[in-house]
Formats: structure tokens, sequence, C-alpha cells
């Protein structure tokens, strides 16, 4: 297909995605995400669709021709709406009536899975698309109430089918978890008066072993520890209120609701969609620039959506556009590296930008006050520039080498176009979300004129993305994850209590060997946290790693002189490493976004991801010198 | 209608914003730069006084900053630490600069000695400021600590009164190896001590130095008296220092005559009796000097001072099971000021 006649069939396709009724009451920036899994397809005169009993994988739109729609036992008749395959947008696992196209047809394909992307969020949408179905098939019996196809159906599902055998994997493990969860505070309470806390004390580390266990066996939501935590604590009065609720008030909560809200906006109104299609038309059509283009998006995005599981939802349709219209062969060699590229966009940088993932603001709000001023947005993204320059380029010359001599294919910018098309002109709330970007990071980088904190800037763009309705009060409800800001209210007061009560600095007398390590040789101390990481994260998630290890080494590292923050960043980088999939929640939700891993070979995944992981403490020590050039060090 | 309701709005939003730019813009700014961490009494108790007189006065935005240097006293560490207290300084620019103690005068103050927008103040300064370059500097004024000498010698007099044993009564100072130490040594030697004698003072380097200057003082002197001990090294060579408690505790419990501390931590590091600066009175005047200077008075409006109070911290109820008295108006001095331990 020649340039123009791709032009004019993508045009075509948001022309007819907009005729139709229902899809048509979609937002454009969602409709703009599934033109990239649309496609077309041709039948003969004569030629079934479906038949009833089919998986029921596609919605289809009539573009030319016509169709003939026969549920069981009926005689045939014309589809309505010029639409066929409603079952795909329902809980429907199978067609219910057949369609055949007795002069032939030329249709354009939905497929389900991006459709019920789309569907999640409207609800009202779904429910149309259920009666526009039963308004089709009314007047005949539905297949399934036949034979009862439907109810089989439904329960063969993946979603609801059952997995016996990882759930007893999970029970056990949650056994052991909870087991572990009675004995530790148990055993602390025991052994307090054996290391010489006093009764408060005990008491309060008993609860905060109870929490880090409820953190590493993952046995209930990560905030809920927290909860308890601070309940617990406050009942029994063993620090001052103001200190247990001190993250409430702290920096690092105002700027982590403040950030989330303006992604919220910027995810929402369609900037971040519009930003992507935006790249991806104006770079040059060459293999390279296919990979660095999704790599710069996906480094766009990191600073202005605060998780690697929200950016890899965001870049996921566009691997898959990319493979579609470059026409890639699964698993070939072209294919494995965008599938590289475009999941190393979402996370390499994630701890280089304050912003860009939640548990950063962990480490921020662990800070001193007087570190937190020397580390604020712009500050963080200097101090970690280091690292960010050497991930970077290692990752740059790794890829070059594992993917050279990939064959010259070419990105179809017309359907690019017509998606971006598709968008429109900036709408309001996009000009909103633009606005609140400028002026927060305007902000930042004059902070030292008007003497407002990042955290109070962020409040001021919050408080008018509110006022002027850009962010709506259901969305400010929904949308910004309040649970994790329960999280990190729940850490940065037990780090507060943990210091009042002078427990860390009975830590660091009691791993004087460590902080002499730290002060000492800092290169040996990366070498033993390397380690200590790579087994902590075989059987631990990445943010209770993350977590235990910077609640514990950061007030080491400042009662030995090292810079807390060096030390939370380094636990930043190497808590990101994964060798299996298991290890990584970000990782197993791109497989499942890229149809587990049918699209690369995931065997050279690992292996780039396993070298990979050896490039980051590389980089690590690379950001040595610079860290030493800063006087951080 | 819309447009003018947005418009409105807008307009709302702007006003606040500048409202409180140009209100955070000409908020006088005070950096009150420590030496040392919170932790430590001295420190601490320094940051009351400030509070103190600060907190009545919330139009002022306070910054903190703590260089950490008596945990950390190598010289590497200091000027890392200066550095970053200069660059906090550089990028949020304070009208006044309250520096505490000597480090935090050597390695941030006096880089801005004769700055055109910036006034220092200084405290707890133990020696002469000829060394930051502040004699004459027209930015420059402050508070100097000195050690309150006249009540410490009142006190021994009284102790050795009430000891029962016969005069000249002998003491000996021991003290760390520190740059602070180094001035109160200096203001010792300068002070007319009679009818007391005062024998040349100890300075310690390790633990083991520690025990011995102790012990040998048990058969030379009548008092310890004590001003710092937090530079004493674990083992020669070693770069572990020994935490005060510790040393406090080794010293009362293997020392017949009294030991008097010179700072109030000495009794919360376990000691029975201090007679202190006051830590208050250097935050509480250092502060007035800034907000005084904040109002426009020029700093040859304000010469150096000199600390004048002192305070009484003890264990009055351990230092009776001694076999140790003082006349009760010290006791109630110490009671009244929170600071009888038990």
């Amino acid at each position: 297909m020649s340039i123009v006649e791709e032009t004019s069939a993508a045009g075509e396709w948001v022309t007819r995605l907009l005729a139709d009724p229902l899809l048509a009451q979609a937002a454009y920036a969602d409709l703009a995400r599934l033109v990239s899994y649309l496609e077309e397809r041709q039948l003969l005169p004569g030629e079934a669709l479906y038949q009833a009993g089919d998986t029921a994988d596609n919605l289809y739109l009539l573009m030319d021709g016509d169709l003939l729609l026969t549920p069981p036992g009926e005689s045939p008749r014309q589809v309505t709406h010029r639409r066929a395959g409603e079952e795909a947008a329902t809980e429907c696992a199978t067609y219910l009536a057949s369609v055949t196209s007795p002069g032939g047809a030329r249709l354009l394909v939905v497929p389900r899975a991006p459709l019920n992307n789309l569907l999640v969020a409207r609800p009202l949408l779904r429910d149309s698309l259920w009666q526009s179905l039963t308004r089709t098939l009314a007047g005949g019996e539905l297949a399934g109430e036949v034979d009862g196809r439907v109810a089989s159906d439904a329960s063969q599902s993946p979603k609801a089918s059952p997995a016996p055998a990882p759930v007893a994997v999970s029970d056990l493990k949650k056994v052991i978890g909870w087991l572990c969860t009675l004995v530790a505070p148990a055993v602390v309470l025991i052994m307090a008066p054996h290391w010489q806390l006093a009764p408060h004390a005990g008491h309060f580390l008993a609860i905060f072993a109870a929490t880090v266990t409820m953190w590493i066996f993952n046995l209930v939501d990560e905030y809920i520890p927290g909860v308890f935590a601070m309940v617990a604590t406050l009942a029994m009065g063993l620090v001052p209120i103001p200190v247990m609720l001190s993250g409430l008030a702290s920096d690092g909560f105002l700027l982590a609701m403040s950030v989330l809200g303006l992604a919220t906006v910027i995810v929402a109104s369609g900037l971040s969609c519009r930003l992507i299609l935006l790249i991806l038309l104006k770079l040059p059509n060459t293999p390279f620039w296919h990979n660095t283009s999704l790599l710069l998006v996906g480094f766009l995005l990191t600073p202005m959506v605060p998780s690697i599981n929200g950016r890899v939802a965001l870049l996921v349709p566009f691997y898959r556009d990319m493979l579609e219209i470059l026409r890639l062969k699964p698993k070939s060699l072209a294919a494995n590296g965008l599938a590289i590229t475009t999941f190393t966009a979402a996370g390499l940088l994630s701890a280089v930008f304050l912003s860009s993932k939640s548990v950063n603001f962990v480490v921020f709000g662990l800070l001193s006050d007087q570190a937190q001023d020397q580390f604020q947005w712009l500050e963080w993204l200097i101090a970690a520039a280091g690292t960010g320059f050497a991930l970077v380029a290692t990752f740059g010359l790794l890829a070059a080498w594992m993917f050279r001599g990939l064959p010259q294919v070419e990105l179809s910018k017309p359907k690019v176009a017509a998606q971006l098309s598709l968008l429109g002109r900036l709408k309001t709330r996009e000009w909103a979300a633009v606005f609140g970007v400028v002026i927060f990071m305007l902000g930042v980088a004059s902070s030292s004129l008007h003497a407002i904190k990042p955290a109070w800037l962020g409040l001021a763009v919050l408080y008018a993305l509110l006022l002027f309705g850009s962010l709506s009060k259901k969305e400010f409800r929904e949308k910004v994850d309040w649970p994790f800001l329960l999280y990190l209210a729940g850490i940065v007061g037990l780090t507060a209590a943990l210091n009042h009560l002078g427990l860390t600095q009975q830590l660091a007398a009691q791993l004087p060997e460590l902080g002499a390590i730290m002060q000492h040789n800092f290169p040996l101390f990366i070498a033993l946290l390397a380690g200590l990481i790579f087994l902590i994260r075989l059987a631990v998630p990445i943010s209770a790693t993350i977590v235990v290890l910077v609640t514990v080494l950061m007030p080491i590292a400042d009662s030995h002189g090292v810079n807390p923050w060096i030390v939370g960043f380094i636990v930043l980088v190497l808590g990101e490493m994964w060798f299996f999939p298991y290890q990584c929640s970000y990782y197993l939700q791109f497989q499942k976004l890229t149809g587990h891993a049918r699209l690369y070979e995931e065997s050279g995944f690992l292996r780039f991801n396993w070298i990979m992981n050896g490039l980051k403490l590389l980089a690590i020590y690379v950001s040595i010198p610079w860290w030493k050039a800063l006087g951080l060090l | 209608m819309k447009r003018i309701y947005l418009s409105l709005i807008g307009l709302f939003l702007i006003a606040t914003v500048v409202v409180t730019i140009v209100y955070n813009h000409n908020r006088p700014r005070v950096l009150v730069l420590h030496s040392y961490d919170n932790s430590y009494p001295w420190t601490r108790d320094v940051s009351v006084g400030v509070r103190r007189v600060l907190d009545d006065h919330p139009h002022l935005a306070v910054r903190w900053f703590f260089m950490d240097t008596k945990r950390h006293p190598a010289k590497a560490f200091k000027e890392q630490s200066g550095l970053a207290a200069r660059k906090s300084i550089d990028r949020w620019r304070p009208d006044v600069l309250i520096a505490i103690d000597d480090d935090a005068q050597q390695y941030v103050a006096s880089h801005y000695v004769g700055h055109p927008q910036l006034k220092v103040v200084f405290a707890g300064v133990n020696g002469g400021v000829e060394p930051y370059g502040y004699a004459g500097a027209d930015n420059v004024s402050g508070i100097l600590e000195r050690k309150a000498l006249r009540a410490l010698k009142e006190t021994l007099l009284e102790l050795g009164t009430k000891s029962g044993r016969s005069g000249p009564w002998r003491l000996v100072h021991i003290g760390d190896t520190s740059g602070s130490v180094d001035h109160d040594e200096h203001h010792m030697e300068d002070f007319d001590w009679a009818p007391l004698q005062r024998l040349p003072s100890q300075r310690p380097a390790t633990l083991a130095e520690w025990q011995a200057a102790v012990l040998a003082a048990q058969e030379q002197a009548d008092f310890i008296v004590t001003t710092n001990y937090r530079r004493i090294a674990r083992k020669k060579g070693s770069k572990e220092l020994v935490p005060p408690e510790e040393i406090v505790a080794w010293t009362v419990a293997n020392s017949r005559i009294p030991v008097v501390g010179t700072n109030g931590f000495f009794v919360e590091d376990g000691g029975e009796l201090a007679i202190g600066t006051s830590p208050y009175e250097q935050g509480e005047v250092a502060a007035r000097m800034a907000l005084r200077l904040l109002d426009g008075a020029s700093t040859q409006a304000l010469p150096h001072q000199s600390s004048r109070q002192f305070v009484v911290h003890m264990r009055s109820a351990r230092l009776r099971a001694r076999g140790i008295e003082l006349p009760p108006l010290y006791e109630s001095f110490a009671q009244a000021t929170n600071s009888d331990l038990p």
C-alpha cells in the first residue's frame, strides 16, 4: 500500500469510528489509542464472517458491502447500525449468532482486548453495546439460552477460570507470612529487655517488625501495614501524635499528591497520547529512529507519569502498533529490539526523576529538612544525572551491539497522522496540563527567587486544576493513588518514630562494620548492597525491598557522615534489578499486554535484562566521580 | 458567561499566586547554621534559645542547617558539609545567617565576610573572631562563648570547703584534642584561679590516655574539670570515636575526686555536676541580634558580646550519695531549670 493509500485508509477508519453512534461517545484520546489496533478485513461474496459459537475475538464495523445475521434456528436478517460482533464488548466468550456477507464486504476489525481497555473506563458504553446486541438478536432465542452456552462460556473465560496450582502456592506463602507476622513481634518483645530497649521502644519495634513482615510477604495491599503501624503506635501512645502522623504533613506527601493529580490530568486529557504521536510523526523513518522515538517517548513520560506500570500501559500500544505497521515478524530480531526498547523506555530512568516513581517520594520523605531542600526536583535530577547518562549510554551501546544490522522497514506515518488528526486541536484540559507542567517546572527552577518550596508549588498547581475543573472531583477521588499516599505517610511516620525513640541510632551502633564500610570504602559498600538486594529480591517485591532497605540504611548513612540521598538513590536503582519474570510486576504486565511474550523472543529479552542489571551497577560506580564533583560524596 | 466565569477564576488564581510570591519574596529570611547535629545537647539547647525569640515572629522564613561535624570531625567531611551549607545559602539567599560554633564560622560564615546582602551573626565562638576575618567586618556581629569560669571557681571553692579537706585545692583540666577545647584551655590559662591551684591540662586523644589522665588526677588533684570528650578515639590510629556516655560512665565510676563539667551536657552524658555556659543565652542573644539587623540596625550598633549567664546541671541525689555537698541554692537552681537529673 502506498503512503497516499495508507493516509486515506487510516482517515477512513477514523471516519468510520466516529460514524458509529456508540463508539463515537468515547473520548477522542481513547479512540486514538484504539486506532493502533485496528485492521481491515475483506469478505468475498457468500463468505462467513463468523459462526455462532466461535470465539468472540473482534467487533466488526461495516465499511462497504452488506452483512446478514442469522441467530440459531432463525431466518437471516440485516445487521443493525452496520456493526457486528458486539459480543466482543460483553462477557460472552463466543458469538451468539452467525454472520455472512452475501455480496462481499469490507470491515474494520476492532480486537477484543483494546476494546475492553476502552470500555473499562466507560461502563455505560459497554451497556449500550449489550443493548445493541440484545436488540439485534431480539425476536429469537439467544444461542446461549438454547443450549446454555453463555453460562458455560462465561465460566470458561480467562477471568473466571480457576488456577489451582498458583493459588495453592500463594496460600502457603500467605500462611507462612502470617505466621511470621505473629512470631516476629513476639520475638522482638521477648528480646527487647536483652537489647536494653525501654518498654515503649520495644513495643514500637515489635509493631515495626510486624509491619515489615507484612510488606515482605506481600500479605495485604502495601498501604495497609502502614495504617496498622499508625493505629497500633498511636493507640498505645508510644510516640507523640505529631511524630507518628508527620508523614501526612511532610513535603514528600504533599509533593506526591500534587504530582499524582497533575499526572492524572496529563493522561486523562490525552496530552500524553498526543506527545507520543507527535514524536513518532516527527522523527526520521529508520529502525534506529523507531527505537529512539519509543525511547524518547518513554523518557518524556518518565517524569510526568509517576508509575512504571502506567508508562508500560501507555507505551505498549505503540509498540504493538509499530510491529503491525512495520510488518515485523513476531520474535524477529527487530521485534525483540523494539520490545526491549519499549520496556526500557518505561523504566530505565525511574530513579533519575523525583516524580517518576512513587517510591522515590519515600526516599525523599526520609531525608532531613535540610537535605530535602538540597534535593528538590531539579537538584535531584542534577545529582542523578551522572547515573542517568551512564544508564542511557550503556543501554545504547548494548542495544546497538545486540541489534546491529536490522532490516530497513518504515513506520506508517499516515496512520500516526490519522491518529493525531482524531485528537484534533489541543483541548482545554490538555492546555491545563501543559500549563500545570510548565508552571511547576518554572516554579521549581526559580524557587530561590520566590522561596516557595516545590511541594507548595505542586499543591498550587493541583489547586488550580481543581479550581478550573480540569481535574474533576471524581477523578481526584478515583485516579489519585490515595492508598499509595497513605503508604507514604505511614513510612515517613514510622521512620520519624524510629528516630524519635533513638532506635535508628541504636541500630547504627549495632552495625558499626556496615557504617564503617559505608564511610571508608564506599565502592565495597555498593558491591555488598548489590549482593544483598539481589538476595532479598529473590523473595521480596520491589517496593518492599526498597522501603525496608532505605529505612534501615539511610539513617546509618546519616550517622556515619555519608550522604543519605546517595544511599537511597542507589537502593532505588539497584532495587529495580530482576532476573526472573515473577520478580517484576511491570514486566508481568508487559508480558500480558504483549500477548504473553508471543511477539518477542523472551529468552533474548531476559538475557538483555540480565546484562542491563550489571550495567546498572556499573552506572552507579561511574557516578561516583560525579557525586564527588558535586560535593555529595 | 462561561468565559467571564473562567476569567474571574483565573484572575482570582493569578491574584493568589502573585500575593503569595510577593509575600514570600519580601519575607525576611534567616538561616540558622549549626556546626553540629541536633542530637548534641548543646546544639539542641542553643536551638531552644533561638526558637524562644524567633517563634514570636512568624513573618520570618527560617531554615535550619546542621553541619554535623561533631560526629564526623574529619577535615574532608567538614569541608564537604561546609560546601553543602554554602550552596544552600547561595540558593536560598537569606538576609541573616546565624552561625553557631566554630566550624560554622570557619567553613561557611567566613566566606561571607563583607557580603553586600548577607548579615552574619555568630554564636558559640570559643576563641577570638580574628581567624574568621570578623574583626572590623561591617556585616558581622554576634556573641562569644566563654566558659563560666568565675561561677565554676566559686563552686569548686564550695566543694572544697564542704569536703573538710584543707587547701589549697588543686584542679586539673582534662579535655579532648578538639579546636574548641584548645580555645577553652587558653581561657582557663588566662583566668585567675586563686586561691585554687590549676595543674597543667591533660589532653588525651585515646580512651587509654583518658583513663590514665583520670587515674593520675586521683593522686595529684582535688577536682577534675572537664570541657569536652567527644573526640576520644577508641584506640590509637582508630577513627572510631568512643561514645560520650561510655567515657563519662567510666570516669565517674573510677574517680574518687569530684568531676565537674563546663557544659550542661556533661550531666546528660552521665556526670554529676556541671557549671556550664548557657546555650539558651547564646541562641537568644544571636536571634535578637538577627532581628535587630533585619529591622535595619547596622552591625556597628551591635557590638560583639560575651556570654554572661551560666547554668547548673546536677544529679543531686547521686552527689549526696557520694558525700559531695553543695549549698541548697545549687539544687534549687537546677530543679527550677529542669536540670536536676535522677
